[in-house]
């Protein structure tokens, strides 16, 4: 998809807005993981400044899922650690409950609740978790559905709705609890290619408003467009790192030039 | 044709015992059902392998066989004949309601255990990853699927049950098939009782799928083909 033209934001516009504040929003300092005795993360170094937007791409089974799986906690980690806002994660309850109430995240399958309306998809948690009254939590709700251009459908069931917008109704169910960070996890691979730009936009929307932004896509036009740096993993290992107009254009790396003649024509 | 009517008023006479044995049995079984499910679920391993030999023994045999065990072997234990228990085992509907639910237990575990598994992963996800509790999560993520899930298994183990309550008779309980059985003895005439037995039969069943199929419906608003049916 060429779709560099479709987020006409370069991330020379807004992306110096928080280079100010000093302390990384997340910090990955040496972590590993195995499944069993494979390795699938190796020694990953990574810090992401607060409004930062990072694309993490990268072929099949190297590991990008699940480095930002770890971020959230929704996958464990063997060595090194994570800090994200200052606060280390560990597997205890209350850092994995504290670091969640920050860091939104968005799967590749949308995930939403099938027995639950849009609206109490995106309420649940607000009154659940954040103990917020149904009047107000329905407000914050209505107020992030018209954030992503859906707020007709949010008395609808999630069967009802196309892929991309479900996956629109998961961004805002995210948006509702207030993260600092969204992490997004192939947002839009399962998605049939004319529902691909509706959700690509709503993070471009995202982007701009300065939210601190992980995304694991293959969407090069995207990241070309919205990302402040690139990151680019291949079995398990950080290759490369560098802002989008010198990744696409004088990548370092041998494998990184494999892998965009294969990926971007 | 009064003839007929006269079967079905005695008939009729065990239809409160044959209710009674059904759902008694079936609410003891589903409880029981779920602790042994929840027990499988919460302690993986040996003892869950375990307690799912067990159920998977108890399947195995033919709920006769169990009636029979327990309504004439269990009185020549002495340490039931002297204790409270025998209150409960010298009675013959006693009898029949715990061999029932006994079977209702292992088979409904299973169920319970099968959509345990089959909820998806990615649901426990999401729902872990707006920061819900484990409760919360289970409520909103793991019971829904697996109410999705076990519903239709469970409804045809349910109208099972209410068949095998048929087998009560053969330990004295006087239930509809009991009184069938009793006319068929006396009277000689084979076909009229049994055939009245079977309809009442049918009238229970087809009752029951309806009561479980408007709670299915209950409980399952919205994104399931309840709403697409309707």
């Amino acid at each position: 998809m060429t779709a560099t033209a479709c987020f006409p934001m370069s991330h020379k516009e807004t992306g110096s807005m928080n280079e100010t504040s000093h302390a990384p929003a997340i910090e990955i300092t040496g972590m590993s993981k195995w499944f069993g005795s494979f390795q699938v993360l190796d020694k990953i170094d990574f810090a992401v400044n607060p409004g930062e937007r990072i694309v993490v791409c990268g072929p099949s089974g190297s590991g990008k899922s699940t480095m930002i799986r770890c971020i959230n906690g929704l996958e464990t980690f063997q060595d090194g650690r994570i800090t994200v806002h200052g606060q280390e994660l560990t597997q205890k309850t209350r850092a994995l409950d504290s670091v969640r109430k920050s860091v939104g995240m968005v799967f590749q399958q949308f995930n939403l609740f099938p027995h639950l309306t849009v609206l109490e998809n995106c309420t649940l948690a607000q009154r659940w978790v954040h103990k917020v009254p149904r009047t107000v939590a329905e407000g914050i709700a209505m107020e992030q559905l018209k954030k992503v251009r859906i707020p007709e459908q949010a008395h609808k069931y999630p069967r009802r709705l196309s892929g991309g917008q479900q996956q629109r109704v998961a961004i805002a169910r995210s948006l509702c609890l207030r993260p600092r960070v969204m992490l997004f996890d192939e947002p839009t691979s399962s998605l049939d290619p004319e529902m691909v730009r509706e959700v690509l936009e709503t993070m471009a929307d995202l982007a701009r408003e300065g939210m601190t932004i992980i995304c694991v896509t293959h969407e090069m036009g995207f990241a070309r467009s919205i990302a402040d740096r690139i990151v680019f993993m291949d079995q398990g290992r950080i290759i490369e790192e560098a802002p989008p107009a010198e990744f696409f254009d004088t990548p370092r790396q041998a494998r990184t030039q494999k892998f965009l003649e294969q990926v971007v024509r | 044709m009064s003839l007929l009517l006269d079967y079905a008023r005695e008939i009729l006479q065990g239809l409160g015992t044959t209710l009674s044995l059904f759902v008694i049995s079936l609410a003891i079984g589903f409880v029981l059902a779920s602790a042994v499910a929840a027990f499988q679920i919460r302690f993986p391993g040996i003892m869950a392998r375990s307690v799912w030999s067990l159920m998977f023994c108890i399947r195995g045999v033919p709920l006769l066989l169990i009636l029979y065990v327990v309504y004439y072997g269990f009185p020549l234990l002495s340490f039931i004949r002297e204790s409270f228990l025998w209150s409960l085992f010298a009675s013959p509907y006693w009898c029949a309601i715990i061999c029932l639910a006994f079977v209702e237990m292992a088979f409904t575990s299973e169920i319970i255990r099968g959509a345990y598994n089959q909820t998806p992963k990615e649901q426990v996800e999401a729902a872990k990853s707006l920061g819900l509790s484990g409760f919360q999560t289970f409520r909103v993520a793991i019971l829904p699927a697996m109410l999705r899930n076990g519903f239709p298994p469970y409804t045809t183990e349910v109208i099972l049950l209410c068949k095998s309550t048929a087998l009560a008779f053969t330990i004295t309980v006087m239930d509809i098939m009991g009184y069938a059985n009793e006319i068929r003895a006396r009277t000689l005439d084979i076909y009229h009782p049994l055939l009245i037995a079977g309809g009442i039969y049918i009238c229970i069943v087809v009752f029951t799928r309806l009561i479980l199929s408007t709670l299915f419906n209950l409980v399952a608003v919205g994104g399931t083909e309840a709403e697409d049916r309707a």
